[in-house]
């Protein structure tokens, strides 16, 4: 795979991890409070810029990011943080590694 | 409009627990006390949140307000205790207050606290994980 094409799935695959992460906290932050928690899904297209556009279109037809009701333990809720956490590492671990791979090629056509 | 970050977010979890934790621990150190008259009577306590970001501002991380947090009178009941002093009927006042509510409280928001610290710990790793990108092994 192209490094650009890469970079973008990694930066889009970030910031998704971010929302969700943000949505995570904000949950047990309701928990708390006797307030409504939310479960957010995202279609495979997402980018970073359609992210904060659907903002103003929590109510009409946004296919890019989908926002639930849906009540959460605790429980859940941390395990849930360390599932991103996981999926966070895993691609800054993959990143990385491409990168080095990048690194020896240069090495090596030189 | 300030940005709102999962940091952020569980910063404002361990400032709502602490709050909740000093107010249950207000409201046990006035279990006790008994007042002459009725309206003497210390009111419990109970944690009041206004501006809680929207799941929308979540969403988009920025935030409009900013959220306060503060303890504010519960309106209990006051309940009416009969002393006896020198043989002679003493009525006093006191706040309804029930122990092992408190206790409860208190435990919660403790569980809470330890809760919010932990993922607050884990968004920081995830920031700092990210910074390693493109570093060298």
């Amino acid at each position: 795979m192209n490094l650009d094409i890469l970079l973008e799935e990694i930066s889009s695959s970030l910031s998704r991890l971010s929302v969700e992460s943000r949505v995570n906290n904000y949950n047990l932050v309701a928990a708390r409070l006797g307030g409504q928690q939310y479960n957010v899904t995202f279609s495979e297209t997402l980018n970073a810029e359609t992210a904060s556009h659907r903002v103003f279109n929590l109510h009409g037809q946004n296919t890019e990011v989908r926002v639930e009701a849906q009540e959460q333990s605790i429980d859940d809720i941390l395990l849930k943080a360390i599932e991103l956490s996981s999926q966070n590492n895993r691609l800054v671990t993959l990143m990385n590694a491409r990168l080095e791979l990048e690194r020896m090629i240069i090495k090596g056509g030189r | 409009m300030e940005k709102l970050s999962a940091i952020d977010l569980m910063s404002l979890s361990m400032q709502i627990e602490k709050q909740k934790m000093e107010t249950a621990t207000y409201n046990l150190s006035i279990i006790n006390q008994s007042f002459g008259d009725r309206m003497s009577v210390q009111n419990a306590q109970k944690v009041d949140v206004k501006n809680l970001p929207s799941i929308d501002e979540v969403i988009s991380g920025v935030r409009s307000k900013e959220v306060q947090v503060n303890s504010q009178d519960d309106g209990n009941i006051v309940g009416r205790v009969v002393s006896y002093e020198g043989g002679k009927p003493v009525i006093q006042y006191r706040s309804d207050i029930r122990i092992e509510a408190q206790m409860i409280h208190l435990n919660d928001a403790t569980r809470a606290y330890e809760a919010s610290l932990r993922l607050f710990n884990m968004n920081k790793e995830m920031s700092s994980k990210i910074l390693q990108i493109g570093s060298k092994r």
